[in-house]
């Protein structure tokens, strides 16, 4: 049976920090409720539970817009411990059925039961046991879904949310993947989306249709990952190292030992893309970024940045490791190589673009901006701050 | 809890005498002794001929004990006039109306066949459908894979219709095995594992089969899975040749030991 050999199963627990809440807490099931941190003057809603979803709340919203919009709103404040026990408790039960585990946290989870057949049945008969398990034990509802690589796996439990079961026979993926929504696709965020709304791309099977030459012309070089993503092309394995030790790395050797700060800054910002693009398609963010130079005389020196939030996409990755590197840049000798490490990893807060394409800079974004709200309400509603001082 | 219901999908087939029916069996007593198997039915003959109120009353007072699910007439789901369905629609709807009175109606099945695409002229059609049997209990089975898709599973919990879970042969062609709470009701319909006689045969070779007691133990756990997440599981086997549907229902019936699916939440 052609279906035995899609053997990766995903487990995604959706609204993780909400679902583990409810699980410790079974009142909060009809309630609607937020998890948001206290203390910080700007709060803003992580999670939704899937009540205060289904009334408009939304993660990253601001708690004050939240509670105006739903007053009832009740705000729960994080948890990380229950959370962390819930995702350790999700790994033992999923290895039980084979030790071939990839542990992303916040309820995410991969395994792949090939070659298990024997013992436990049929890769979907191992999901529908995992899923009952995870709800009598533990008391979490996931969505799970069994395909032949992670990327069609993960868009499975997607396209299913907040819980179920779905098996995509191997052979079946571009078929399955033509008919979903294109913001499933891991790499499509808010810009991206944007941008192919504008042009009436509604599916994913009609960014998968196009050529190298239209998706070049459309989305420019970094499109092909996104095209190929829409045609469930994956050959990526599990990485069975826990997430929080797990980095990605890139390493630039100059050709020459360099002294110049522009070629320099050049390959910082090279290796922060190419590293972030690496963190986006794996649908993660991390928390710490660490730089390392080798100088010209065989010394090294290293420097690091970490955030209590998460950094995902190139402007902050770019921030942080350029941060860093001048730290580290502590020498008058030449550099022979520069290495960078995303580190601290976890799976992304929200979805974000694979990339942000061509478009207007941030610059004219903002000035269209301003000159909307100076034609709505008067050229002095908005100045520099340097005017301001004067008067 | 979910209430768990398990029958089979029709009743009335002259092959059961001997296998289910006692030999001499009138057609008129398949009915009654049917109710004595099992809680729940799923009517498929609707699907041939246009149901009437006073036949649906009848069989209602012949087996008050059995909760009825009844496939819509072929008017509306696979040979449907664009123009003029709702005509079939109201007879349907006043056919079934007995039943829904009596508390023993356990939804309105409309299966979709193959060529039934996803596509602009069908999905308003199913809309409009859904909203003109909006007081129904309704579950809608689709065999095109082109409905598997995120948009339909929103569409049908927004109107709480059930998505009808499949099993049937895993080969090219089939919809993908998906498990998906939209509605308050599950319903699973098990069609048999026929792969060799699945395409190009007829209808009694293709649902002739009868799954193992392994294979019934992984359908104990999908409807384990389907309870947590609905207040009523109906579960039909449709192998029905040879009376293979009638042992299997019973068989998983043991399976799961009770009618109700107890969850600690």
């Amino acid at each position: 049976m052609t279906s035995e050999h899609a053997s990766i199963i995903h487990i995604n627990v959706t609204d993780f920090a909400a679902a583990v809440a409810v699980a410790k807490q079974p009142s909060l099931s009809d309630v609607a409720f937020a998890i948001a941190r206290e203390g910080s003057s700007r709060r803003v809603v992580i999670t939704a539970s899937r009540r205060a979803f289904a009334e408009g709340i939304r993660p990253g919203m601001s708690v004050n817009n939240a509670v105006r919009l739903l007053p009832s709103l009740v705000l729960v404040s994080p948890d990380a411990p229950s959370c962390a026990k819930a995702d350790a408790a999700i790994a033992e039960i999923a290895q039980q059925y084979s030790p071939t585990i990839q542990c992303d946290r916040g309820g995410h989870l991969y395994l792949d039961v090939e070659g298990t057949t024997r013992l436990f049945g049929p890769p979907v008969d191992c999901a529908m046991r995992i899923r009952n398990e995870m709800y009598d034990r533990l008391g979490l509802e996931p969505a799970i879904a069994v395909a032949s690589n992670k990327l069609v796996s993960k868009i499975g439990t997607r396209a299913i949310r907040p819980c179920g079961i779905a098996q995509i026979r191997e052979g079946d993926e571009a078929s399955f993947l033509s008919v979903q929504d294109v913001s499933l696709l891991p790499g499509v965020g808010p810009s991206i989306k944007r941008l192919l709304t504008a042009t009436g791309i509604r599916d994913i099977g009609q960014l998968a249709v196009l050529d190298d030459t239209q998706i070049l012309a459309f989305l420019g070089k970094r499109g092909l990952a996104l095209r190929n993503a829409a045609r469930g092309l994956d050959a990526s394995s599990l990485d069975t190292k826990a997430l929080h030790q797990r980095k990605i790395f890139r390493r630039v050797d100059f050709t020459e030992p360099v002294c110049d700060l522009d070629a320099f800054r050049s390959a910082v910002i090279a290796a922060s893309e190419d590293a972030g693009l690496e963190l986006r398609k794996e649908k993660l963010g991390c928390s710490e970024v660490h730089v390392s130079l080798s100088w010209s005389d065989g010394m090294s020196s290293e420097a690091s940045r970490k955030t209590k939030n998460q950094w995902i996409l190139d402007e902050e990755l770019m921030h942080a490791s350029w941060s860093a590197s001048f730290q580290a840049m502590n020498r008058r000798v030449r550099i022979l190589a520069f290495t960078l490490f995303l580190g601290a990893l976890s799976p992304a807060w929200k979805e974000s673009d694979l990339f942000i394409p061509e478009g207007p800079s941030r610059q004219e974004r903002l000035q269209a901006a301003i000159d909307a709200n100076r034609i709505r309400f008067g050229p002095a509603i908005l100045t520099h701050a340097a005017a301001v001082f004067h008067v | 809890m979910a209430t768990l219901l398990i029958g089979t999908s029709g009743y009335s087939y002259t092959e059961w005498i001997g296998p289910v029916y006692p030999k001499g069996t009138k057609a008129s007593d398949y009915l009654s002794l049917y109710a004595g198997l099992f809680d729940t039915v799923e009517l498929n003959f609707s699907y041939y001929r246009m149901p009437e109120a006073r036949q649906l009353q009848a069989m209602h007072e012949q087996a008050p004990s059995l909760l009825f699910s009844i496939k819509a007439h072929e008017t509306l789901t696979h040979t449907i006039d664009f123009t003029a369905w709702r005509d079939e629609a109201k007879i349907f709807r006043s056919a079934v109306e007995p039943l829904l009175k009596a508390g023993c109606l356990g939804s309105v099945l409309l299966q979709f066949p193959y060529s039934f695409h996803y596509e602009i002229e069908q999905r308003k059609y199913l809309d409009a459908l859904l909203r003109s049997f909006s007081d129904l209990p309704l579950a809608v089975e689709f065999r095109n894979n082109q409905w598997y898709n995120n948009r339909t599973l929103d569409g049908l919990r927004s109107y709480k219709v059930a998505f009808v879970s499949l099993d049937l042969p895993q080969i090219q062609g089939n919809p993908p095995l998906m498990d998906v709470s939209t509605a308050p009701l599950a319903y699973l319909r098990l069609h048999g594992r026929n792969q060799e006689a699945w395409w190009g045969s007829d209808a009694g070779a293709r649902y002739d089969y009868l799954y193992s007691d392994r294979e019934l133990l992984s359908l104990a756990q999908r409807v384990k899975g389907l309870a947590t997440g609905a207040s009523t599981v109906l579960v039909y086997f449709n192998n029905h040749r040879r009376g293979q549907a009638v042992k299997n229902a019973q068989q998983l019936r043991l399976l799961l030991e009770t009618k109700e699916i107890h969850h600690d939440k």
